[in-house]
């Protein structure tokens, strides 16, 4: 009881700040549970000299900071849909470009195969930001198509991630014994057969932790897209940040939300790769 | 097994590109007002994800008024005209400057506001207008801004020696001066009284040379119609009671 | 077993790789019914002559011919027509990892002969019973021993009906227990009649089975003849110091 006390007023001197008629609304917060405050009912003054992050009255608008990420949290969970739409869709169009230009790079003459070390090379050399305003501003503009911004960011991802995920498929193919394509054409069985019920079978199910790897990429560099005016995630935090000032709740409330998409979509991957996986391998 | 996936990854991919494909073409004719999303009262969202702001109500009254359709777009302000001309948005209603330079770019409605620009400090800062145009003193402006180009052109390439470092938005530069980042930020008299009226602690210092301005809707130079259509109606609503109670709500003080 | 009509002939083999002349002319021929077994030392080139035989090493020079046919390489559908009758078998099995057993007998039946799924699974049973795997049919290869394994290839091979079977080393890769059970397939497949033309170092079952024993050296063939003959009584003075060698390994052989 007296512990309970002291700490009380510990809290009391240490947050300093009080409504009108004087009740430690810190205590409100976190004894009762009292929801939203108005934002304007609260005055408040920083202790002094304490700096949390280079934010000066960071620990006296913790409630502040608590309600700007309630009211805001159904707004920022949309802009995550948002950057899981960027990175389905990047990884989707990644997958499909990526898939023959692994094939080529592998089986290919060498005509093909300098054109994809071209393309991968571009596409792996050049920043991301430098890509989407070339794309959106440039490229875009000039063929006169009226693309959002949402179809170019996943455009240049994906165009992006092809040239990843090529080198993944490819690795992979390489990593293979050589006698499964023997064996395949040994069969009679010509080499387009063997890559596609033979090699690749076998090459995508290798390449699964890599794709968790670019996953975790894509969605991070998704937030890039705000560059773009892209209403993601990112977007959001700073639009709600504009209006409330509570800058560090809300880009540590993002930036957790991005770790849990991340978390979600790598522990999935990993989930898939062991359903898939081929029995009697520890794979 | 395998092989039905990959199909089924493909249809989702093109589906979603056929959807994402329908942006590209109008259904019905909508003006897309382009605005800088991080800029209270002009234009910011509000707490339910919404745009929001004097601009973008004054808009939605006048596309009722004068009979068009209005959609709002968060756009990146230092791209904003460039957005503009290349018919990404077809309007700027988002507290913009009237200057020479941007008239060359686009034309303007007539005026609705005035732009006062001053620095701003922390609330218990020492540091005076005078002072602040010393060299080791820091400022903060928004990128993109005619601030900012004033600045630069009228200040540190004729002899001043303070630095000026930029943002993305004019809230980010005024946060790094709650932080100590920077000493002192450029913002207008509007956007300086909407933060105080919010209770964060910083001060306006005074003028520090630049030359009052107005602000306007912009349009492209060949959508003459588009522009007289905004005219007309802002003409409207500033005669109509209205007006006075946006101003105020948004706490815009002439 | 009566001889009849020559099912394979090779002419003049020739292959360069890295610079260094790996076969150097080397011909041979097989009549139907037959089991021909190359010995020779490593590096004698046997593994490569197989496998320009179905032309999975593309020979720099030569010919071959199937049922008197001549075999054109660069007729890619003529080339895999012939190679589904060119059954191979491999000293690492080379199972199709990501398939069972059954699936590895039946996706050349499915993919390659176009066979309806039911007909193909049927007959992959059957192969697969007949070389004593009725059990291990849903194993996978990462579950089955090295024999098995084995045996499963020479299933996969027989399914697609081939005139004449090339056996690279079928049981270096075995532990000595295993490879009992991939002899007994393989002289099961004799006794059927099936034409061979084998590699190993087995040569107390290459004595008991071949029809004539070819010994390599350098990528030519040094001597050849039946069994006893060449074990025992060899011309070659080189073919009598390899044998000696094989003597002192395995006995009382040669």
């Amino acid at each position: 009881m007296l512990r309970k006390i002291v700490l009380k007023r510990a809290l009391v001197e240490n947050f300093n700040w009080w409504s009108d008629d004087g009740n430690p609304l810190a205590l409100l917060i976190f004894f009762n549970r009292n929801p939203v405050l108005p934002v304007s009912d609260l005055k408040f003054e920083p202790k002094q000299g304490f700096t949390v992050c280079g934010l000066t009255q960071g620990t006296s608008m913790i409630p502040q900071g608590l309600t700007a990420i309630k009211e805001g949290l159904p707004y920022l969970l949309e802009g995550a849909l948002v950057n899981i739409a960027v990175v389905l869709g990047a990884m989707a169009l990644g997958f499909a470009l990526g898939l023959p230009l692994a094939v080529g790079h592998v089986y290919g003459n060498r005509k093909t195969r300098s054109l994809i070390g071209i393309y991968i090379l571009f596409f792996r050399g050049i920043p991301l930001l430098v890509l989407l305003f070339l794309f959106y501003f440039g490229l875009f503009s000039l063929s006169g198509i009226n693309a959002s911004a949402f179809t170019v960011a996943i455009v240049v991802l994906g165009l992006i991630s092809a040239a990843y995920q090529s080198q993944i498929l490819r690795g992979a193919i390489l990593s293979l014994p050589e006698g499964q394509m023997k064996a395949a054409l040994s069969i009679g069985m010509s080499k387009k057969k063997a890559i596609f019920f033979v090699i690749l079978p076998q090459a995508l199910r290798l390449s699964i932790p890599g794709w968790s790897n670019e996953y975790s990429i894509l969605l991070k560099d998704s937030a890039v897209a705000y560059a773009l005016g892209v209403a993601e995630l990112m977007a959001r935090a700073h639009h709600v940040a504009s209006r409330t000032y509570q800058h560090l709740y809300l880009y540590l409330t993002a930036g957790f939300i991005f770790l849990l998409l991340t978390y979600l979509g790598t522990k999935g991957l990993n989930v898939l790769y062991k359903k898939v996986g081929i029995p009697g391998y520890l794979r | 097994m395998l092989k039905k996936r990959f199909w089924i990854g493909w249809l989702v991919f093109v589906f979603l590109m056929a959807g994402l494909g329908n942006s590209a073409f109008a259904q019905d004719k909508v003006y897309i007002n382009g605005i800088d999303a991080n800029y209270p009262p002009f234009s910011f969202i509000d707490k339910n994800g919404n745009p929001d702001g004097l601009d973008v109500k004054a808009v939605d009254w006048i596309a009722e008024e004068m009979g068009f359709k209005v959609k709002h777009q968060p756009t990146e302000w230092d791209a904003i005209i460039p957005s503009l001309k290349n018919k990404k948005i077809d309007m700027i209603a988002s507290g913009m400057t009237v200057t020479e330079e941007r008239k060359k770019e686009v034309n303007f409605s007539i005026p609705y506001n005035e732009t006062i620009m001053v620095l701003v400090t922390k609330k218990d800062a020492a540091l005076t207008v005078e002072k602040a145009k010393t060299k080791d003193v820091k400022w903060g402006v928004q990128r993109g801004t005619t601030e900012a180009k004033w600045i630069e052109e009228n200040m540190l390439q004729k002899g001043f020696q303070f630095k000026l470092q930029h943002y993305d938005s004019a809230p980010l530069a005024v946060e790094d001066v709650i932080n100590g980042r920077v000493d002192c930020a450029a913002v207008s008299t509007t956007t300086a009284n909407e933060i105080i009226d919010k209770g964060i602690p910083i001060k306006i210092i005074g003028k520090y040379g630049q030359p009052d301005d107005v602000v306007a809707y912009a349009v492209r130079k060949e959508d003459t119609q588009l522009l007289n259509i905004l005219d007309e109606g802002l003409k409207r609503l500033m005669a109509t009671p209205l007006w006075k109670e946006l101003n105020e709500k948004y706490g815009v003080k002439k | 077993m009566t001889m009849g009509q020559t099912i394979l002939r090779v002419e003049n083999i020739h292959k360069e790789l890295g610079g260094k002349a790996i076969l150097n002319g080397v011909s041979l021929s097989v009549r139907k019914g037959e089991i021909k077994v190359l010995i020779g030392p490593s590096g004698a080139g046997k593994s490569t002559f197989l496998q320009s035989i179905n032309f999975l090493v593309m020979p720099d020079q030569g010919r071959v011919w199937l049922e008197e046919k001549p075999i054109n390489p660069t007729d890619k559908k003529a080339l895999y027509e012939y190679r589904q009758q060119v059954g191979m078998i491999f000293q690492d099995f080379n199972l199709f990892d990501h398939l069972t057993a059954l699936a590895n007998v039946e996706i050349g039946l499915i993919r390659v002969k176009g066979m309806k799924k039911n007909v193909a699974r049927g007959r992959a049973m059957d192969e697969l019973e007949r070389v004593g795997l009725k059990n291990q049919v849903l194993q996978y290869p990462a579950q089955l021993s090295g024999g098995q394994k084995q045996r499963v290839s020479i299933a996969r091979a027989l399914a697609m009906d081939p005139k004449v079977m090339l056996l690279d080393e079928p049981t270096s890769a075995l532990d000595p227990e295993l490879i009992g059970e991939v002899h007994s397939v393989i002289r099961d497949l004799a006794i059927r009649g099936m034409t061979m033309l084998m590699v190993t170092h087995q040569i107390r079952f290459a004595r008991s089975l071949a029809s004539e024993i070819v010994f390599m050296e350098n990528g030519r063939i040094l001597e050849k003849g039946p069994p006893e003959k060449m074990l025992s009584d060899a011309e070659c003075s080189r073919t009598r110091e390899f044998c000696s060698k094989i003597n002192e390994m395995s006995g009382h052989l040669c």
